[in-house]
């Protein structure tokens, strides 16, 4: 169903909204932001989007099984992105031993640093030897970096639940600080794109003047409290004061007409879930993984945020079947684990190209939009990056192999698949990703080498 | 002998303070949190934690906004999509979060629960007037202020909430400013966090009590999960809180009765997790008939329920009773006799040589700590090691790459696990395996067995480490034992700590936990007096202010 928003409010409606008509003086840097961007403000040039799985991928899979650099032909899995193949790129020699675990360690492949034991009593050869957040996660640092202007630093979805010790929340700010995932389409559509949907002008500003005041509310009592309080506890608060500048810097509504050109028409999700519970052997939904991907596909063209990631299976819940890929009720051992261990590796084919043609959806979408004020395509201005967190095994992987599509402003070389002559760091690959998207730091993570030079234009 | 690690030094990688030096066993080094400088002389005042707020946990944020708007439903399971954890207990403050997408939730949360405001009493009609009154505006902001941070509200509280609803009123209707207005309370920190701070404002450095709300608070979440009760609020106001007299009678009072004990229960539930049976993979070749996990989650909720309020509330019945709660279709599955086909949960007394004794034979704790075919000695070992004796044991080495012991359909547990004694494994396995293989005659849904691919389970081990070092036979003997032990006792007792205390392995608690380690009712292996002097000890209600 496509969703008009009944009406669209004057820029004068919108600012009293805000409390800012009648030169009011509370005109902060977040709210010009904020204003700037609910009426339209140019979508910026750069953005990331990152496509999590998990379960392990055998090298097999993943290496083209003939031609060479440029010549090869596609794997299997990757048969939907024939499309863009001139765009992909496939490397593979990465390490991150921190991704060691009995599924892999999600936080730290994208951490790229050691986790604490998240329960210390069980081992890792067990379900539940699991790691807690160890540090700043890759997309979080690029949101960081590159999202100052947005109304949001960047979303995080995944299609299972949220469980830290499924390792479902890749995402993190930090040591212990998961930054988490949204599993229901619903609650993420009206989380990205604001609940002014289908509201009066009148309705618009009365919610956003209200909720301004009770976040200026929350201010006071904040600073109330943090003085009885000192050290982390104090800090406690400031994170708290912190997520509350966040959540007023999404409350602009985003209305048909004063979105970006970009931005296209919006489709609510059905109300569907079911994705959401991590246990158990219950059938998944293609329909609410095609939803997250519209979701991801829109909060970047709407210019909402520049950076998304879709986890679309953790590791360890991993038994969660998949009917819309052929696979049979009857099967001992479901899902993509049962596959590993029962050597169905066309299920696994199947599961992966379904997953794959999800990317390439959204990179064709990203593709057909030209980017204001350039020649080119917003996806000219993208790049997506597919990895596994459990590497090129089931059990223990640390070994991973990444899949980049889109040449970030011509940073890659791309249309070919490159095996390192030795292995390096995988966060190597992550600091040529920084440099592509204009972040120059020569480190991510513990052990960092610095960018991989084979892999740029 | 291998004692219990100090959590926090081995986390961080170092810590001040001296512990009680460390053993080696064939390579695994396990460090000692006994005999930490300065605590042995018990008339040597313990350092303290600092004045600290708790983040309330989603079971709990709903208990309270149940209290405040009794209609707003139930909530828990949304917050807890966006809250991360990763400790022993959800109450755990050191790991809990307000990232963003939680905070976001909070206030769809607070959003919609103001809306539900038919279902409380503390709404006042007079504020749906045309023009409220000062009277009636602060009237209402008093009253449910109070309910909300359980706590008085001081005047300028009053009157900058006040003030508030009276600005919303320019713009808004009647009932929408009287929910932005309870927002601003569903949102306040005051609301979201229980605080634990000083009961007179001070610079000083020292050792300060909490206020009586602030002890009222600490007392009413451990206990119920919930805010404080009437009665709890009024010793609070009457200052009966003071002391640890008036603190143990409410105590005792709220642990009386297992309905209001929510908390206890919970804390049981997120110590043994068996209600990860519901989750837990299992080959349908193992387990069939899914029904039974549900009665195995209900046999061990039942069954701690019966130990801690009905019979004497002792470690050493909870992990070796004779009996348990089991309805007709789960003594079937069990094999214990007598039991009516349609009979519904009750007491089941064992007959005598039974094969379980305890909690840790049953079947939802037997089945989480297996694999989806297969038992798992190693699993049930540590699990037992560290969470029943509180004995921690190193990972595997980094250049191990572990992975299951796959059954080959041709030998026992016992003869796969072999492959541990040699000696890189064995220093560490050594301490797990034969735990483990004690329960061994218990498949991988707790199925009690003999044999395991046509050859004869041998469960009888021999145990190091503990301070019942030697020979046990099967299951239910190893149980009784372990529950007869001091480091069990000491071990509950540290759980116990930490989730009254909401925290774990901060240094400034090793004092106290040490002072509760020795007190008798750690020696009684009494649950519930246990807890009585958890809460009323200076950990739990003192707070040392640095400067």
């Amino acid at each position: 169903m496509t969703i008009a928003f009944k009406l669209k409010p004057s820029r004068r409606v919108f600012l009293r909204g805000l409390g800012l008509a009648g030169g009011n003086s509370l005109l902060s840097p977040i709210f010009g932001s904020l204003v700037s961007h609910a009426f339209g403000e140019a979508a910026k040039k750069v953005r990331f989007g990152l496509f999590l799985k998990g379960a392990g991928l055998t090298p097999a899979m993943f290496r083209p099984k003939s031609g060479g650099e440029t010549d090869f032909k596609m794997p299997d899995i990757f048969a939907p992105m024939e499309p863009h193949r001139s765009k992909m790129l496939l490397v593979e020699q990465f390490a991150n031993p921190y991704s060691k675990g009995f599924h892999g360690n999600g936080w730290a492949t994208l951490s790229l640093r050691q986790g604490q034991r998240l329960d210390p009593n069980t081992p890792p050869d067990a379900i539940g030897g699991y790691y807690k957040p160890s540090g700043i996660s890759l997309d979080r640092y690029i949101a960081k970096k590159i999202s100052g202007a947005y109304p949001i630093g960047s979303i995080n979805l995944s299609i299972l639940g949220s469980d830290p010790k499924w390792q479902l929340h890749a995402s993190a700010d930090g040591v212990d600080a998961a930054y988490p995932s949204e599993t229901n389409p619903v609650r993420g559509f009206a989380s990205i794109f604001g609940k002014a949907v289908g509201m009066t002008p009148a309705e618009v500003s009365n919610t956003l003047t209200t909720d301004r005041s009770i976040l200026d509310a929350l201010k006071e009592d904040i600073a109330r409290m943090q003085g009885s309080l000192a050290g982390e506890e104090k800090a406690k608060l400031d994170q708290y004061l912190t997520s509350i500048r966040a959540l007023e810097n999404k409350l602009a509504p985003l209305a048909a007409g004063d979105a970006p050109k970009t931005c296209g028409s919006l489709k609510q999700p059905a109300a569907e879930t079911g994705n959401d519970k991590p246990g158990g052997s219950a059938a998944l939904s293609a329909a609410v993984i095609q939803a997250q991907t519209d979701l991801m596909m829109n909060a970047l063209l709407c210019g909402r945020t520049p950076v998304a990631a879709f986890s679309i299976l953790g590791n360890a819940a991993s038994h969660r079947m998949w009917p819309f890929c052929g696979e049979a009720a009857n099967l001992p051992d479901k899902g993509l684990h049962g596959h590993h261990h029962q050597n169905r590796m066309d299920l696994i084919t199947k599961i992966y190209q379904f997953s794959m043609n999800e990317m390439a959806r959204l990179y064709a979408a990203l593709a057909s939009v030209p980017e204001p004020g350039t020649n080119g395509s917003m996806a000219d201005n993208t790049l997506l990056m597919h990895v596994n967190t459990g590497g090129f095994t089931h059990h223990q992987g640390y070994q991973h192999a990444v899949m980049l599509l889109g040449n970030a402003n011509n940073h890659f070389k791309t249309g070919r698949y490159v095996k390192l002559p030795t292995e390096r760091p995988l966060s190597d690959i992550y600091v040529n990703i920084l440099n592509a998207l204009g972040i120059s730091d020569t480190t991510f993570g513990q052990t960092s080498t610095g960018a991989v030079p084979q892999l740029k234009a | 002998m291998l004692r219990r690690r100090d959590k926090d030094s081995n986390a961080q990688g170092g810590n001040s303070a001296s512990n009680g030096g460390n053993t080696s066993q064939g390579g695994a080094t396990v460090a000692s949190a006994g005999g930490a400088a300065g605590t042995a002389n018990p008339n040597v005042p313990c350092s303290l934690p600092a004045p600290r707020v708790v983040l309330l946990t989603p079971a709990q944020y709903e208990n309270t906004l149940a209290v405040v708007l009794p209609g707003a439903g139930r909530v828990a399971d949304l917050l807890s999509s966006t809250l991360g954890g990763g400790s022993d207990f959800s109450n755990d403050s050191t790991v809990q979060r307000l990232s963003s997408p939680h905070v976001e939730n909070l206030f769809e949360t607070a959003r919609g629960a103001a809306t539900k405001l038919s279902g409380s009493a503390l709404v006042s009609s007079c504020l749906l007037g045309a023009a409220p009154d000062q009277v009636c505006v602060g009237g209402f902001v008093k009253n449910f202020g109070q309910a909300a941070f359980r706590r008085p509200l001081a005047q300028d509280e009053i009157d900058k909430a006040s003030s508030r609803y009276q600005n919303f009123r320019k713009t808004l209707s009647a009932g929408d400013s009287l929910s932005a207005l309870i927002r601003t309370f569903l949102m306040s920190p005051y609301f979201i966090y229980r605080t634990e701070l000083p009961s007179q404002p001070s610079t000083a450095k020292g050792v300060v009590d909490l206020s009586s709300y602030d002890r009222a608070s600490a007392i009413s979440y451990t206990i119920t999960d919930g805010p404080p009760d009437s009665a709890l609020l009024q010793a609070a106001q009457n200052n009966q809180l003071a002391t640890a007299d008036g603190v143990a009678q409410h105590v005792r009072r709220l642990l009386g009765a297992s309905n209001t004990a929510v908390g206890v229960k919970n804390l049981f539930l997120e110590l043994f997790k068996y209600d990860q049976i519901l989750e837990t993979s299992k080959d349908p070749k193992v387990l069939s008939d899914d029904s039974l996990r549900d009665l195995m989650r209900l046999e061990t909720e039942g069954f701690v329920n019966q130990v801690l309020w009905n019979e004497d509330a002792n470690i050493s019945t909870l992990l070796g009773a004779d009996f348990s709660w089991l309805n007709g279709k789960l003594a079937a599955f069990y094999g214990v006799p007598g039991v009516a086909a349609a009979s519904p949960f009750a007491k089941v007394k064992f007959p005598a040589g039974f094969n379980r004794a305890g909690l840790l034979t049953h079947g939802s704790l037997l089945g989480v700590m297996a694999g989806s075919t297969t038992s798992s000695p190693v699993i049930r070992g540590k699990f037992i090691r560290g969470q029943l004796l509180c004995q921690q044991t190193p990972d595997p080495p980094p250049d191990v790459v572990v992975t299951p012991l796959e059954d080959d359909g041709k030998s026992t547990a016992r003869q796969r696990h072999a492959m541990h004694n040699q000696p890189k494994c064995t220093g560490c396995h050594a301490l797990m395996d034969p735990l483990g293989l004690a329960f061994e005659n218990f498949d991988a849904i707790g199925r009690y067995r003999q044999t395991e691919n046509n050859l004869p389970i041998d469960a009888s081990v021999k145990l190091t480490e503990t301070s019942m070092d030697g020979d046990f036979k099967g299951p239910a003997e190893l149980a009784r034992a372990l529950g007869r032990t001091k480091e069990a006792k000491q071990c509950f007792a540290e759980k116990l700590f930490s989730y009254a205390l909401a925290r774990t392995g901060h240094p400034a608690d090793r004092c106290g936990l040490e002072r509760l380690t020795a007190t008798a009712s750690v020696e009684s292996g009494n649950l519930r007096e246990i807890l009585v002097s958890v809460l009323t000890a200076d950990s739990f209600l003192r707070r040392e202010v640095a400067q």
